[in-house]
């Protein structure tokens, strides 16, 4: 499935002009659409592409789209089929909007109306995700992430123990292995692996 | 209480002398610009030099020698070497292992104001960063941010982060009193709970909060809008970091934009 948040439609439509991938329609886009341009609004629907308009203050686009892809797979597969989650997020535009995506990584993790799997954040030069309580094995390769890795402690001091990194536990670490095994005891700390440059944003 | 003059350091008017650091990262050129001329000192963090090189090639920019190029020097390029050796910019190289080229900039900076003003004078630090690379480098700026908030031979003064849309720097314990525009800044700010669950007292927000519990994965205030020239946020608890968002003209521009803009120069 592929869901738009709001303005992520906009998004979406410039990768799909810039870009020689076939086309592939959002599943829908959805949201307060305060955002979505009257450009790309007017697009897909022409394309006969789900809009969906939520207009409660209380929650995200980010949520709102989680949970309508999850109420969707449920629909197509019956309940609790687990899904991961792949977000199309970025952290240099506003601070406070790439905290914002931190946060929703986090949170969502105790709510299973929103997610039932895993939830990773692609953004400019990076994959993350927040690992799991007790031991992580990780099967990186160097075709699609390059040697620097990150452990960080988003939700306060937590105690890690690693193997196929280059140093006992630093922020900034290095694979050494293509095995990698990280143990948690305490809070669960974000996992960062930096993206093989063919799969970075190209401008920096 | 502390009162904040954020909207004073974008427009030539600080409330305390500055300096600025420019990190390895792209820089905003419409930020820099903005607070270029009226810093005390400004020192590049090894590549940040390789960065600044490349805004000076930008048109319409004030420029600036840096008075320093600190760090280990790993990534600082040989063209970038050069150009500022024969403009006679010092280049002291720090090979040491155990601390950052953020850090060592931090270092010489506070040593270079001791020496020029007399010791423990304050001095703000504007850090040119972003965090639209790496994630963990990203959170590598946000850690530095607070690890140097107790360290006097590294910081007396505030720490700003001057990044692709935003000004964010880590608020006080207690009453924290800020003074804004529109000139400065655009409507949308955050108080997000780096290190961990805090309570806050607002006012001058449209969502104004009263000993509200805030933590990462529970609850975070983003996208809240200013309402008044005056915000504040009362801190009861560990201190959250502060953001702002810059209005339009000082946002860093289209990547895309911004190399032709290089390749265009005169």
């Amino acid at each position: 499935m592929l869901v738009c948040a709001d303005a992520g439609a906009d998004r979406y439509m410039k990768y799909e002009r810039d870009g020689t991938a076939a086309e592939r329609l959002p599943d829908a886009i959805i949201g307060d659409l305060d955002s979505l341009s009257k450009e790309a609004r007017q697009y897909y629907t022409t394309k006969e592409v789900h809009i969906v308009e939520d207009p409660d203050q209380y929650s995200t686009d980010f949520t709102k789209a989680l949970k309508w892809m999850r109420q969707e797979w449920d629909r197509q597969k019956g309940t609790n089929e687990e899904l991961d989650i792949v977000v199309m997020g970025g952290l240099g535009g506003r601070v406070d909007q790439g905290f914002s995506q931190i946060h929703h990584l986090y949170m969502v993790l105790e709510q299973p109306d929103l997610l039932r799997g895993s939830i990773y954040l692609l953004s400019e030069q990076s994959l993350s995700f927040v690992l799991d309580h007790n031991e992580n094995e990780l099967h990186v390769n160097i075709d699609v992430f390059a040697e620097n890795i990150g452990i960080l402690p988003v939700l306060g001091p937590t105690r890690v123990s690693t193997s196929g990194l280059e140093w006992d536990v630093s922020t900034s670490n290095h694979i050494k292995s293509d095995r990698v095994t990280i143990t948690v005891d305490g809070p669960r700390p974000l996992f960062t692996l930096e993206l093989a440059k063919r799969l970075c944003v190209d401008d920096r | 209480m502390t009162t904040w003059y954020p909207a004073g350091l974008l427009e030539g008017a600080p409330a305390k002398p500055y300096g600025i650091i420019v990190l390895n990262q792209p820089i905003n050129a419409p930020a820099l610009n903005a607070v270029v001329e009226t810093a005390v000192m400004l020192v590049c963090a090894d590549a940040g030099a390789n960065r600044l090189m490349q805004y000076d090639g930008h048109t319409g920019v004030k420029k600036r020698s840096p008075d320093a190029i600190v760090g280990d020097l790993d990534s600082l390029s040989n063209e970038a070497r050069q150009h500022y050796a024969n403009q006679g910019v010092q280049i002291p190289e720090d090979p040491d292992q155990y601390s950052t080229d953020f850090t060592k900039s931090l270092r010489w900076m506070r040593r270079e104001w001791d020496s020029r003003e007399g010791e423990d004078s304050d001095l703000d630090v504007v850090v040119m960063s972003g965090l639209g690379g790496r994630v963990d480098q990203a959170f590598s700026q946000i850690h530095h941010m607070y690890m140097v908030l107790q360290q006097r031979d590294l910081l007396r003064g505030s720490l700003y982060l001057l990044s692709e849309q935003s000004l964010s720097f880590v608020l006080a314990a207690g009453q924290n009193e800020m003074h804004v525009n529109n000139r400065a800044f655009a409507e949308n700010v955050g108080i997000i709970p780096v290190l961990g669950l805090t309570h806050i007292t607002t006012s001058g927000f449209e969502w104004d909060v009263s000993n509200w519990a805030t933590e990462f994965g529970k609850q975070v205030s983003t996208s809240n809008h200013i309402r008044s020239d005056v915000v504040k946020v009362k801190v009861h608890g560990s201190r959250p970091l502060f953001t702002l968002e810059l209005v339009k003209d000082l946002c860093a521009s289209d990547p895309q934009q911004q190399s032709r803009a290089v390749t265009e120069k005169v």
